[in-house]
């Protein structure tokens, strides 16, 4: 591990504009050049509960690359934390992967399915390969252990050449890298601040120097100055420690900052993927656009907000054509009976009837606004 | 918000500033939380202590019956002469006076318990009372700790493997076995291990808790312990086989839910061993409420002993309390009421401390 | 929720028990006087101590009463002690609870002392020595006291429900509107309590009547109301034990135990409604569905339950 807390900690570790800023066009050859890491192939997973069976996910084909921050956007029950669970490998009851694979490249050695493993098969991936910062950092830690301990064990499991004395050393290190004094290792949660839990949650999720952090809102539990102080650091830590991020959240204009690619899912399904500065200028899902329109950009003057009028489908009776058909300004009668699937469009992948070469001409505008 | 708040904010706050910022309550000169914690306890027990003394004064004031006048004829008729003035001051102490006012009864009474004065009792007269109490307070502390630290281990132990992995064979066995035993008075299958297991089929002494020819009466004569131990199997038995039942659902449905808790979560998506998730993680956190638990119900435990006892004519408390109730022993009954409160209250705070050692953060209802 | 509360197995086998167990206290009583002409007091000199038969279903004591009889009357006795101090337990607990969270302020701490006192007391010494104190104490006055130290479990969950209430939009809303507090418990709120209450109640009378077989076991409560605490300490008082007389004390703790049980099947099954982590249905419609799944999609590895699906 060559990164030690003396290059990011401290009074550098400052805003934003230290992270080096791409161009489209930068990012879309750096992903192309980069390695696949992760792909996910006609997943779907389904809840199985006693009013039926929720179809959560359904056809979902994405693919990572090394060092890719892939941000996932969408209301509350579009699926995107129950993809994020099934990408990770991390369900928890009443969740099946119903069908599909996930599939790891690792570095050296022949691509796996993931979801062919046995829970024992995959903790060799686990935190080493595949680690994850979830959403509520107080809920997250053991209010029973100290923070020490929660670190450790963690890094003597996964490294069979460290002994407890590095481990401690180890644990500091990562603490002192996201602003936390390493002191703070005797600490328990709840002696921690709200921010404090979070970042400490960071430094805990790269441990073991993973390839993927799997980052399930991890800014939404703070105030805003903390998230954007989090955001900052995870930026910094990600262009020194070159892992990839699969980062979902509701709040679609934080995406576009910080992300390289961005799916936006609705009902269950991926339902448009771009590049920021494609979905920022030029979404072709209706739906996108009003996601857009429903949150202020973090760095831009203030103008008037609309929502996208209506609510999510209900998973267990979703309508037979386009799932977002009853909240769609632009719908069409084929909306109605037969389901868009993800067409290649010319920004990105979209699942639109109203988008794409063939449909283009028929519809209005696309650029205009919603309501 | 525009972008000039957001700008400044970021700049505002480093993150090492939010280190001042931790425990919940304002800091300063305070003792920790945890000895306040059990300050807190221990004064509960304290009020608790002394409204069970003011019911030891005013129960038998406030029944229909004069128990004093009875006890004066009762010890007549076993003495054949009228108790003296020193019994006579006792009496009126614990039972009434016409003549002098209420406070200054309680007075009298107070300052007679500050020289641990419980007076004698009726049926062994004129035995001290606190003398019997301690001949035999050793027996029913042996059956309950016994009972109840049996219980509670394999209960707490059995109900966080079943909680971790609920529906497997294991569990669908052993629950709706524990869930009947749960209902099963100890007393009542005790009896039932009377009959079958000593009278029927003469495996077990039906009871006692000793043979009284191994002698001397020591714990250095292993001969006098192994008689001791093999007394004391079926009430054991009968105590554990209901006692487990309790710690084994609370345990599992804590379980259950620690189980689906985050942290558990996180601590799976770790790679760790899954012992180690179950152990540290799940039931170190699931375990606290069963300790709580352990406390709370340290007055029905002795409760249960007490009939234990008294089905296997035990010579602990239980024998004399179901004995003095039965003569009407009325100072040895005050006497036994005061101390199996004061016994719980104990064993109560035992727990609480515990728990204390167990849970780092020790605040009140948390 | 009341219907799907019906639904529950567990919760319909325990409630048919308790149902049982109340008619027969209503009808035990009468049947046995005007039907068999029998009272616990009538003697059967052929028949002393002798095994169940046609004439004596449950047998006769040692000295030669029906047991069965003794057992119709005793149902009566016990329930009734069930009935009544859960019923004086369950106001006492919707008082000081409702009281407690809703009034607030030094009220609830006040009257969260008195639970936590009260909690801490051990009930059952001092029920013996007051039942001890009144010779031949009266089944009412046992329940009475019975009620008077049950009540602390119930209040300590009304009051976390009633202060849950109090937060809630719709009593904020009736608040301000300028409905008297009084109105707003007994009229909105009550009716929100009903889905603990009843749980509560129903624990209640299994406790009370534990509690007075305890007693009785120990020789507290008079021959003329048995009850089947009162049958198995007579039984084990004269001996039937050593005697073998197994259909003399075997019954009444069968009857304790079922109901008990029956107490324990609604609270599972009240549990399994409530937080549905715990519901053995779920657990089954998964591995149903998994196994249906795995056949159809992942032929590749038959032996192996993929990762993730269940965790």
């Amino acid at each position: 591990m060559s990164i030690t807390a003396s290059t990011l900690s401290g009074p550098e570790v400052l805003g934003a504009s230290q992270v080096p800023v791409e161009t489209t066009a930068q990012i879309a050859r750096r992903l192309e050049e980069s390695p696949l890491l992760l792909e996910a192939k006609g997943l779907d997973v389904t809840y199985v509960t006693e009013s039926g069976e929720v179809p959560a996910c359904r056809d979902i084909d994405i693919q990572l690359r090394r060092g890719e921050i892939l941000g996932i956007a969408g209301e509350s029950a579009s699926g995107k934390s129950t993809l994020l669970n099934a990408l990770s490998r991390l369900q928890r009851a009443p969740a099946v992967t119903s069908a599909g694979t996930v599939t790891f490249h690792p570095d050296v050695g022949s691509p796996v399915d993931l979801t062919a493993l046995t829970e024992d098969e995959l903790r060799s991936y686990r935190w080493t390969s595949l680690s994850i910062v979830m959403q509520s950092a107080m809920a997250s830690l053991n209010p029973v252990m100290r923070l020490e301990t929660q670190f450790i064990d963690v890094i003597l499991e996964h490294d069979r050449s460290a002994t407890k004395a590095s481990a401690r050393v180890r644990a500091g290190e990562l603490l002192e890298m996201v602003g936390i004094p390493s002191a703070r290792l005797q600490s328990y949660s709840y002696q921690l601040s709200g921010g404090m839990q979070q970042r400490a949650l960071i430094a805990l999720s790269l441990a073991s120097d993973p390839e993927i952090v799997f980052m399930d809102e991890p800014t939404t539990a703070v105030d805003v100055v903390m998230q954007r102080q989090i955001l900052t650091q995870i930026l910094q830590l990600q262009a020194t420690l070159g892992f990839a991020i699969v980062f979902v959240t509701h709040d679609l204009s934080l995406l576009l900052e910080i992300s390289d690619r961005i799916a936006i899912m609705y009902g269950g399904r991926i339902v448009e993927i771009g590049m920021p500065e494609q979905l920022y200028e030029d979404a072709q899902h209706p739906y996108t656009r009003g996601l857009r329109a429903s949150f202020p950009p973090l760095s831009e003057p203030v103008r008037r907000m609309s929502g996208i009028p209506g609510t999510p489908p209900d998973l267990l009776n979703l309508p037979q054509g386009c799932s977002f058909v009853s909240r769609c300004p632009l719908a069409l009668d084929i909306c109605r009976t037969e389901r868009p699937e993800l067409e290649p469009t010319e920004t990105g992948v979209a699942a639109c009837h109203r988008s794409g070469s063939s449909n283009r001409d028929s519809a209005a505008d696309p650029k205009e606004p919603i309501s | 918000m525009t972008s000039s708040t957001t700008q400044e904010s970021t700049s505002g706050e480093t993150p090492g500033h939010d280190s001042s910022t931790h425990a919940p309550r304002p800091s300063g000169p305070r003792l920790p939380p945890n000895l306040v914690y059990l300050a807190k306890r221990a004064g509960t027990y304290l009020v608790v202590f002394l409204v069970s003394l003011v019911l030891n004064f005013a129960l038998p004031r406030l029944m229909p019956n004069d128990p004093a006048q009875s006890m004066i004829r009762d010890i007549y008729e076993k003495t054949g002469q009228r108790p003296s003035e020193y019994q006579m001051s006792i009496i009126h102490n614990m039972y009434g006076d016409p003549d002098t006012p209420v406070w200054e009864q309680f007075w009298n009474y107070m300052v007679q318990l500050a020289h641990l004065d419980l007076g004698r009792s009726i049926m062994y007269y004129p035995m001290k009372v606190t003398d019997l109490i301690l001949q035999a307070l050793p027996w029913t502390v042996y059956l309950g700790l016994v009972s109840t630290l049996l219980g509670w281990l394999i209960g707490t132990y059995l109900g966080a493997r079943l909680g971790w992995k609920p529906g497997r064979l294991l569990d669908s066995i052993i629950t709706p076995f524990a869930m009947f035993f749960s209902s099963i008075p100890p007393f009542w299958l005790g009896l039932l291990a009377v009959w079958y297991l000593s009278y029927s089929k003469g495996l077990f002494p039906a009871q006692g808790a000793v043979n009284q020819r191994m002698q001397p009466a020591s714990l250095t004569n292993s001969d006098w312990v192994l008689s001791v131990l093999y007394h004391s199997v079926l009430p054991l038995i009968a105590l554990t086989v209901v006692g487990f039942t309790s710690w084994l659902f609370s345990m599992r449905n804590m379980m259950i839910t620690t189980v689906n808790e985050d942290y558990v979560h996180l601590a799976r998506a770790k790679g760790l061993s899954p012992e180690r998730v179950r152990n540290s993680y799940a039931a170190r956190n699931a375990l606290l409420p069963n300790i709580t638990g352990l406390a709370m119900s340290m007055g029905g435990i002795l409760m249960a002993v007490v009939l234990a006892e008294a089905v296997f004519i035990y010579p602990g408390l239980g024998g004399l309390i179901g004995a003095s109730t039965a003569v009407r022993d009325y100072p040895l009954m005050q006497a036994l009421l005061l101390i199996v409160i004061v016994l719980s209250l104990i064993f109560n705070f035992i727990a609480d401390s515990v728990y204390v050692l167990l849970d780092p953060r020790t605040r009140e209802g948390s | 929720m009341i219907r799907r509360f019906l639904s529950n197995p567990k919760v319909i086998i325990g409630l048919s028990i308790i149902g049982f167990f109340t008619l027969v206290a209503v009808l035990g009583k009468p049947f046995s006087t005007h039907v068999l002409g029998r009272t616990p007091q009538s003697i059967f000199p052929e028949a002393m101590g002798v095994g169940p038969s046609w004439s004596h279903p449950l047998g006769t004591t040692v000295s030669g009463q029906d047991v069965l009889t003794w057992m119709m009357h005793g149902t009566y006795n016990s329930m009734f002690v069930g009935f009544a101090s859960a019923i004086i337990a369950s106001f006492i607990a919707i008082a000081m609870g409702t009281a407690a969270g809703f009034l607030g302020g030094i009220t609830d701490r006040l009257l969260n002392g008195l639970i936590l006192i009260f909690q801490n007391l051990p009930s059952f010494p001092v029920l013996i020595i007051a039942a001890t104190f009144w010779r031949e104490m009266p089944l009412i006055v046992v329940s009475l006291l019975i009620g008077l130290f049950e009540w602390t479990g119930g209040a300590r969950r009304i009051r976390a429900q009633a202060l849950s209430l109090r937060g809630r939009d719709f009593t904020t809303a009736l608040r301000t509107v300028g409905e008297s507090k009084l109105r707003i418990v007994f009229v909105e709120v009550m009716p929100h309590m009903f889905g603990i209450i009843s749980p509560i109640f129903l624990t209640l009378i299994a406790a009370g009547v534990g509690m007075q077989a305890s007693m009785a076991m120990l020789g507290i409560g008079s021959a003329a109301e048995p009850s089947w605490g009162l049958i198995i300490n007579y039984a084990f008082g004269m001996n039937a034990l050593f005697r073998g007389m197994w259909w003399w004390f075997v019954p009444p703790g069968l009857c304790l135990a079922l109901l008990g049980f029956a107490t324990t099947m609604v609270n599972f099954g009240l549990d399994e409604i409530t937080n549905p982590t715990l519901s053995s249905k779920r657990l089954s419609l998964m591995r149903k569905f998994l196994k249906r799944n795995r056949r159809r999609s992942t032929p590749s590895t038959p032996d192996k339950v993929p990762a993730g699906a269940t965790s």
